[in-house]
């Protein structure tokens, strides 16, 4: 089977599993009263400083969870989110996002991006002062090089796997005024062009298949913003970016920043050691308790652009019926679940989730409708219906002899989805369907059971790169193959017509209240078609330095590496 | 068990008068028995494993909770007077699934030593007995299984017999336990068929077969009770660790040792899902090495603690 995954989705999908932590309820969870709903969330909080007031200086050590060996991030193999957050400070990308997901345009690379009236024409005015590290100006070609590569136009055998959304809707580029204006010509409107080139890599790596695949693999030759790559230890599994002295535009505050791997266990104890001054927490609650044993942490709150869900797949015999996998939905409670994992934390247990769109957005609401309250009698109602029947003193529902088991994959190590795995079988097992909780290597979970469909429930998250839902197209839309069926990063493996059709009008739609009435349109429908159980708004939760200065939890905006720095 | 030939007459006890005809000739495992009881740590350990077991066992039973029940109103909640021990992440009572967890782990202890000290001393029998090809390709087998990581190769099965329950764990488990004791019972086997009991037998034309189980494998019995108790607790450790781990026992079931990989990593912020079954891990053990080490003691002529 062939996987498409695009940087913009499987990458999160892959950080998901393994940024979760374990969950639980706090002694501090029971007093309702105190609890903040999902409203009360804020956008982002990353303890905004002009840059000025800011020290010269400093090193931030953020701690990741995975170390990087490709780092050419439209590269199968480099399709993480940790990439992402090593790559956008050396490289180039076109726009940052505020914290609601208003696009401006980074003035180092792009200094003017506009949309004509139908949406078939993008241009960008490039910032002819910047340049590549190796002296090479960064022109219109290079833009043109990475549309033509990962739309999948250009021939040869680039280790992408397949062409991206967006930059297979671009029919043409071209030279505009001079070298330093692009214009992309659009075959069908593509109203999320700024999630476009969020990481931009020189033409000679975009147009040869083997400095593709290789010249970005354990090194990064090249690069292009505030940082420089200082060094990448592969024994200590570190990544030092260190101030880029020829950047043109505003000097970074820090000295350097070091990506440092460590298991997302042990990420509390060095942070509280101070051998670490950020990480993610998530919805971790031993994590959560122990990071705020430092003196000087700051736990940063906000909204994150993702979910957690429970994956049901299609492709198994007994949850091709639509009614089986609304069976499971109502068989499982999702408070429980999200309650389990939230408490903790000290947020919100609140399962209201939206798969397009987020709490922060005003357009957020609930489309669960009938499918999002714990009902087993209806669960059992469906599978009766459906042929799956409880024999007088079975414990298990059979059709035809054959017994309704569930296999419900984890990856080893993760107490989270142990948690949601344990309590889903029992909760299941009242209606009859019995779930086999099968643990796996946390390194094989998402390449030899998610993506290769070896599951039949499975819990992650699903993340956005971008503020805009019509990214999501790949994670609900399909059979994207051209004769064969390919269902790429449709991990439910199960789509309609009218979900594809909705989608295709979504990203053509330039009015934001009709996208976000489409988005809602979308969300309603997956839950008609039982496509994943969503079990909670993802949590930002971050432990940082308190004298960390512009970083934290960054909920939808792009993080600005050369305005981090330490507070006097 | 049948009695061994080394009978131990004492004659004070012989033809008293006004008795029954019943002769009344101390065994060897009452002479045993005495020398154990009479040792503290003996006492003490075996007051504990029997404590344990009925805490195991009867525990359950007083909880107001049911093992598969889980309070979706109290996640990972400290003990109060609702939850005894306190609560786990998915709302399951630390009370009972501790005590549960502690009865699959001596059950597994128990079954792992026994079928360890059974095969070690039938396979360690047989190769000391028959010699030349017999205890070429047996002692072969016992030294390839000597080199093979056994954690490494557990792990491995694994998802071979993950769907087949804990027992065939506890046979995997077992396999892997045997081989030390093996080598040290065909070296008392070597030596044990030279004794006139055994040519004896040999020349009334009993089986040879029968001559092993009969009058070897008995004769080693203080060897095997001994490396049996002792196999208790390594038993009990190789299980949590391989729990521990995600290799041993699956849910729904618990052991000790997926309660404690589940207690460890959070042990500092919410240290009642750690304490209780750790606890218990260390006491269960050291239970069952004291009765051990008594009884060892005890059958050991060389010992000093006999003869005190």
């Amino acid at each position: 089977m062939r996987i498409r995954r695009s940087a913009a989705l499987a990458a999160p999908v892959l950080a998901l599993a393994l940024l979760a932590g374990a969950c639980g309820g706090g002694e501090d969870g029971g007093d309702e009263e105190d609890v903040p709903t999902l409203a009360d969330i804020a956008s982002s909080d990353m303890n905004p400083q002009e840059r000025d007031t800011l020290q010269d200086g400093g090193t931030m050590n953020w701690a990741v969870s995975d170390f990087i060996s490709q780092y050419m991030l439209h590269h199968t193999d480099g399709n993480l989110a940790v990439n992402v957050d090593i790559l956008q400070s050396v490289m180039p990308r076109a726009h940052n996002f505020d914290d609601e997901g208003i696009p401006v345009p980074y003035e180092p690379f792009v200094l003017e991006s506009s949309v004509n009236e139908d949406g078939s024409e993008v241009v960008f005015t490039l910032n002819p002062e910047a340049e590549w590290s190796d002296g090479e100006p960064i022109t219109w070609e290079d833009y043109a090089a990475q549309v033509e590569t990962l739309s999948g136009r250009t021939e040869g055998d680039f280790g992408h796997g397949g062409s991206a959304a967006g930059y297979r809707d671009i029919e043409e580029v071209e030279q505009g005024a001079d070298e330093y204006e692009v214009v992309f010509h659009f075959s069908t409107p593509y109203g999320e062009w700024p999630g476009l080139f969020d990481v931009l890599y020189p033409k000679e790596y975009m147009e040869d298949p083997d400095e593709f695949n290789e010249g970005y693999l354990e090194d990064i030759p090249v690069t292009a913003g505030p940082f420089e790559v200082g060094e990448i230890d592969k024994t200590a599994q570190r990544v030092t970016v260190t101030r880029d002295d020829d950047w043109w535009g505003e000097p970074a505050k820090l000295d350097s920043i070091t990506f440092a791997t460590y298991e997302i266990d042990a990420m509390a104890g060095v942070f509280v050691n101070k051998e670490i001054d950020a990480f993610y927490v998530g919805y971790d609650a031993p994590s959560y308790e122990r990071a705020q044993e430092r003196e000087d942490a700051r736990i940063a709150r906000a909204i994150d652009n993702g979910y957690r869900y429970v994956e049901v797949n299609a492709d198994r015999d007994a949850l091709s019926d639509v009614d089986v996998r609304h069976a499971v939905m109502l068989g499982i409670s999702r408070e429980s679940l999200a309650a389990a994992s939230l408490e903790g934390v000290e947020w919100p247990s609140d399962p209201t989730a939206n798969r397009l769109i987020r709490s922060n957005q005003p357009a957020f609401q609930d489309n669960s409708g009938e499918w999002g309250a714990r009902d087993p009698e209806r669960a059992a109602e469906l599978l009766d219906g459906a042929g799956w029947v409880l024999e007088e003193g079975a414990e298990v529902r059979t059709k035809d002899g054959e017994e309704l088991v569930l296999e419900y994959v984890t990856p080893s190590g993760l107490q989270t989805t142990l948690n949601e795995a344990e309590i889903t079988q029992q909760q299941l097992a009242e209606v009859g369907i019995k779930v086999e909780i099968n643990t796996v290597p946390s390194n094989d979970f998402f390449n030899e059971y998610i993506y290769r469909g070896n599951f039949d429930l499975s819990s992650f998250v699903q993340v956005g790169s971008t503020p805009y839902a019509g990214e999501s197209y790949e994670n609900y839309g399909g059979p994207f193959g051209d004769g064969e069926e390919d269902w790429g990063n449709n991990l439910a493996r199960t789509s309609t017509p009218e979900i594809n059709d909705k989608y295709d009008e979504l990203i053509q739609e330039t009015d934001p209240e009709r996208y976000y009435e489409i988005a809602n349109e979308i969300d309603t429908l997956l839950w008609e078609n039982a496509q994943g159980i969503p079990l909670f708004q993802r949590t930002g939760i971050w432990a940082v330095n308190e004298r960390l200065a512009n970083f934290g939890a960054e909920g939808m905006s792009s993080v600005v590496y050369e305005n981090i720095g330490y507070t006097g | 068990m049948s009695m061994s030939a080394e009978r131990v007459a004492s004659e004070t006890e012989t033809g008293q008068e006004g008795g029954t005809d019943e002769t009344r000739i101390p065994g060897r495992w009452s002479v045993v028995l005495g020398t154990m009881l009479r040792q503290r740590r003996v006492l003490v350990g075996l007051a504990v494993l029997l404590l344990l077991v009925a805490a195991a066992w009867i525990g359950p039973l007083l909880s107001p909770w049911g093992f598969e029940e889980r309070d979706y109103a109290s996640f990972l909640r400290p003990p109060s007077p609702e939850h005894w021990l306190g609560t786990d992440n998915t709302g399951r009572d630390l009370y009972i699934i501790t005590l549960v967890g502690l009865q699959k782990s001596i059950i597994i202890g128990l079954l792992v030593a026994v079928i360890t000290t059974a095969v070690a001393a039938v396979v360690g029998a047989f190769a000391g007995y028959f010699l030349n090809l017999t205890d070429k390709v047996l002692m072969w087998v016992t030294d390839l299984a000597l080199v093979l990581p056994s954690f490494l190769i557990l792990a491995i099965l694994f998802p071979a017999i993950r769907d087949s329950g804990w027992i065939v764990f506890v046979l995997l488990l077992a396999a892997f336990g045997w081989m030390i004791t093996a080598k040290m019972v065909r070296g008392m086997t070597i030596s044990l068929k030279e004794r006139e009991y055994v040519y004896a037998a040999r020349y009334m034309g009993v089986s040879p077969v029968r001559i092993i189980f009969r009058h070897i494998i008995p004769n080693m019995s203080s060897l095997l009770i001994v490396d049996a108790t002792i196999n208790v607790s390594s038993a009990i450790i190789a299980e949590t660790s391989l729990s521990y781990f995600g290799f041993g026992v699956q849910a729904p079931d618990v052991s000790l040792g997926t309660l404690i990989a589940l207690g460890s990593r959070q042990a500092v912020t919410h240290p009642w899902t750690f304490v209780f079954c750790t606890g218990l891990l260390i006491v269960l053990v050291m239970a069952v090495n004291l009765i051990g080490e008594g009884l060892r003691d005890a059958l050991d002529p060389q010992s000093k603690s006999r003869r005190a």
